[in-house]
Order: C-alpha cells, then structure tokens, then sequence
C-alpha cells in the first residue's frame, strides 16, 4: 500500500501530475456531436438523470454558448449502456471520435483518457503519479491469501467472512473524488436540454 | 500537516487487526474519539456469526507464514481486499466485530460520515448483510472456511448451461451453428470466472477464444458494437466438440468437485516437500527424504488397479533379480 500516494490523492485530487493537450478542432467535433450515439428513447433518462444530480450539485450548468471561449476544455461525450435491465448514464472520455467531414485530416486527440499514460507499456513506467497503478484483480487472491494464513494461525478457531459492500459507488466513491485543482475547471460533459 | 493528519487516520484504520487499537497507537485519542462514536454503530450490532465446526487445517510454507507474521511481513496483507466497491473481511470470531467497526469508521473517513451532508451515506444498512459466517459469496464465488474451498456457484453454472442450450446445442442451431461474436463472447467470459476454480473451463475455451480471435483479426479495425451483434461465425467441429464436453460438466447434480478447489492450490505457496519417482514398463515407484517414505508398485499392482500395462517381452534372469532386490529394499524402508 502506497500510503502517501493515498493522502496525497485525497488532499491534492487526481491526477496528481500530467498534461493534457488536444487541437481545438477535436473540442469542436465533440461539441458538434451532440450525443448523436444515443438513441431517442433514453433522451427522456439521462435529463432526468441530469435533473436529480443538478439537484445534488454534482453538476453544475453552464451556458454552452461560452465552449469555445475556455482554452484548455477537455468535453467527454455522454453515452447510455444496459448492463443490466435498468440503464447507466455513462460520461466517457475514452471514445476517439472518426473524422466529421471527408476531407478532415485532423486526428481526434480530444479523449482525454487517451492522453493518460499506459501503465502497462515499459517505456511509462515510473509515471504512477499520472495514472497510479491499481490491484483489483488481485483483490480475490489477496482475500484468499489472508484466510488461508488465519487458518495457519487459527487451524480450530472459526473464521468469519462478510462482505463489505458500498451499495452506492457512483453517490459515495466516485462523487467524492476530489479533482485537482488545476485541472478541475476543464473536465466538462455537455448536454442540450433543447434535445428532448 | 493534513498529510500527516490523513496518514495517521488511514495508517490507524488499516494497520490494525484488532478493532480498537492499543494505546500505543499513534493517534490513538483520535480513534478513541470516532470509535466511541461509531463503535456501537447499528451495522455492527446486527452482526451475528454462526457456531465452529470442524474446520480444514493449513499449512506453513516460505510464503505463508501465518497471518501474524503477514501482517508484519514485506508483503503486508490486511483483513481486508477491495475490489471497487466490495470488501471481503476475514478475521477470526473474537475479532470479527472489531474488523466490522474499523471497515465502517474507514468508508466514513473516505467518504464522509452519516449526516454530515445531504448525500446519501455510503453505506446502506438496508444492502448491509446482517450476517456473517464461515460462507460467504465474494466476487461471484463461494468461499468456506472450514472445507477451506472455493465453489464457483451452481448458479451460474445454470447460467452457463442455458447459454449452451439456447444457441448452442438448440435445435435450430445444428451441428456447426453460426453465432454472432455476442453469443460466443458471453459463454465465455462465464467460463473464464469458473476457470479460476477450475483450469479445465480454460483448457476446453481455448479452441472458441481462438475462434472468436481470428473472427476479430479478419474484420482488422471494422470491429464495431453493430458487428458484435450481427455479423457470423461458423463454429469448428473441434471447438464444438469442446462445448459438448464442458455441457456435460455443468449437470447441478453432478460433477460438483469440478467446480469446487482448495485455497491451498488457488494462492501461491512454496513446496513443503520434494518427493521422487520414476515409471517404466515393470512399475514404478519413488521417494521422500522430508516426509520418510517409499512406494513401490510392481507391474502386478498396476494391473491390479485396473491399469492396461503392455505386454512386452518377457524380462531376463538378471532385470528379474534387479526387480526383485529393489523391491526387498522398498519393502525394508
């Protein structure tokens, strides 16, 4: 455990280093996009999913008029997945939008989660402070690991398991994430409310 | 300062086993503090834990010295594993309530405590178990800690078998079906989480994954969600025969220890003992220098246990006395 990574992430914000750069045409291409991915029939979910969480002041609306006037914005397309039988709103930074018009060469360097570096390529090593390394898919193992060794120093004693669960990730764990400061003011998604 | 004011927090809560922790704690007037106002939380208090039974016993080797001695270790393992939003606690019966309490206090401190905000609190008691036991569900798995096993649950081996059923083995489907990448991509993602407790799922999927592979490598960069959905892939004879095989291992009522494996041979472990043995046509046998002890099994045992041994010529004067003489000193040993 990487203690003081921890308290710096929780008193600083993520991420704790980096650098972002992207062609105001990438920005552009996002704002013309418009969450044309989405279909119809969940425009209807993701304003009421806008509406509850404005409520909350997780989002704060801004006039879209102003995009093109804040250097540095980073915009993320909104998309709606079905994991299960109810749907999730989805904020992605990650999608590399193909070229709007034909003759458009300008490569799309607007996802900013393209711009963070690979932690599994050698030549970003040494770079955790820009995307920390994480462990969950050892966190089975691990589990197993502990059990196996109380069981070494306790080989009568019952052993009593429970399962911990945050029930609400998206309200408790991903809404308290603090943003670093310096960056905080250019991760914006967009939404028109005239599109209903 | 609020480096160390977090890092004392976070070093109280996670370095401690015990529940509270003792007054030589660093921090300690602070914990002392949270403790007596979240230790008697409700979530704690409906907490029960089942009566012991016999348990299964395990065994110290050069990696797992014993959870105390782990604690303490470069490896420093805790009570707790997290995997986004779940956390599996284990501890023993008389500490089992402290565990609870320190993995609250901890989600509070992370991420603010009851009342404090008009968000909802991270913890919902109406989701909490009231629960704990020797058996428990964590990722998708069953885990018990007196058969010390790991069961990949029949649910989902149920699950698995539907899939099969439906577009597999279906009548419409016939005996080379064409699936979209979807359909081969769902089984086995389900084979790969039952693979973890049994590596057969791996073995008998690698035919289909490389299917699957070769489908995505012919499309190049046209992978797109609508060809997930729509294109086709004919499935070969031997990938089929492969899921033939793996539907007859998903019966509920039969083929259970298949889907069920000790935590002894899921984590990493270092060998207590080297045994060695050789095999040839007349036996085999072998030997232990940690554990004293020698196995001798002639042609004649073997055949004895139902094993087909070939008949080849018959031995010489001299392997007959070899044989026997090695065989004396087996039995002497």
């Amino acid at each position: 455990m990487d203690f003081d990574r921890a308290v710096r992430i929780a008193t600083e914000g993520v991420p704790l280093a980096g650098r972002f750069e992207c062609q105001f045409e990438s920005v552009r291409k996002r704002e013309r996009h418009d969450n044309g991915s989405l279909a119809s029939d969940v425009f209807a979910a993701v304003r009421q999913k806008f509406t509850k969480e404005g409520k909350l002041s997780y989002h704060i609306l801004f006039p879209r008029c102003l995009w093109a006037f804040l250097p540095g914005l980073f915009l993320a397309l909104i998309t709606w997945g079905r994991p299960g039988d109810e749907g999730r709103m989805c904020v992605d930074p990650s999608t590399i939008l193909d070229g709007g018009a034909p003759n458009d060469v300008i490569l799309d360097d607007g996802a900013a989660n393209a711009q963070l570096p690979d932690t599994g390529r050698p030549e970003k090593q040494g770079l955790p402070d820009e995307n920390p390394p994480v462990y969950y898919g050892t966190a089975l193992t691990r589990f197993l690991i502990w059990i196996y060794n109380l069981r070494i120093d306790n080989p009568v004693d019952g052993i009593c398991l429970l399962a911990d669960n945050s029930p609400q990730p998206s309200v408790a764990s991903f809404t308290t994430l603090t943003w670093r400061y310096c960056v905080q003011q250019f991760f914006r998604n967009f939404w028109s409310f005239r599109v209903a | 300062m609020w480096h160390d004011f977090w890092r004392q927090k976070l070093t109280v809560i996670l370095h401690d086993p015990r529940g509270a922790p003792g007054p030589s704690c660093f921090g300690w007037g602070l914990w002392r503090c949270l403790y007596r106002t979240f230790g008697n939380h409700h979530l704690v208090h409906t907490a029960h834990s089942s009566k012991g039974g016999q348990t299964t016993r395990a065994t110290t080797d050069a990696v797992n010295p014993g959870a105390a001695l782990l604690l303490r270790g470069p490896t420093r393992r805790f009570a707790y594993s997290s995997f986004v939003d779940d956390t599996g606690i284990a501890q023993t019966r008389d500490r089992m309530v402290g565990a609870i309490t320190n993995s609250i206090l901890s989600a509070y401190v992370v991420f603010g405590f009851p009342s404090e905000d008009r968000r909802t609190p991270c913890l919902n008691p109406f989701k909490w178990s009231p629960h704990v036991s020797h058996h428990l569900r964590f990722l998708g798995y069953h885990i018990d800690t007196r058969t010390m096993t790991v069961q990949w649950p029949d649910e989902k081996r149920a699950q698995l078998a539907s899939l099969f059923d439906v577009d597999w083995l279906g009548p419409l489907a016939g005996a080379n079906p064409q699936l979209t990448p979807r359909q081969i991509a769902r089984p086995l993602g389900l084979v790969r989480h039952g693979a973890f407790v049994s590596p057969m799922g791996s073995f008998l999927s690698l035919r289909l994954q490389y299917t699957l592979n070769d489908a995505i490598r012919k499309q190049k960069r046209r992978v797109t969600k609508r060809w997930w959905h729509t294109s086709r892939v004919r499935i070969p004879d031997n990938a089929m025969a492969d899921i033939h095989l793996l539907r007859s291992f998903l019966a509920p009522e039969s083929h259970q220890q298949l889907w069920n494996r000790p935590i002894g041979l899921l984590i990493p472990r270092s060998p207590t003992m080297t045994p060695i043995s050789d095999a040839s046509y007349d036996g085999l046998g072998g030997w232990a220098l940690e554990h004293p002890c020698v196995w001798p099994l002639s042609k004649q045992d073997m055949e004895s246990c139902g094993f087909i041994m070939p008949r080849g010529k018959e031995p010489t004067e001299k392997e007959r006395r070899t044989n026997s003489s090695t065989t004396s000193m087996f039995s002497n040993s």
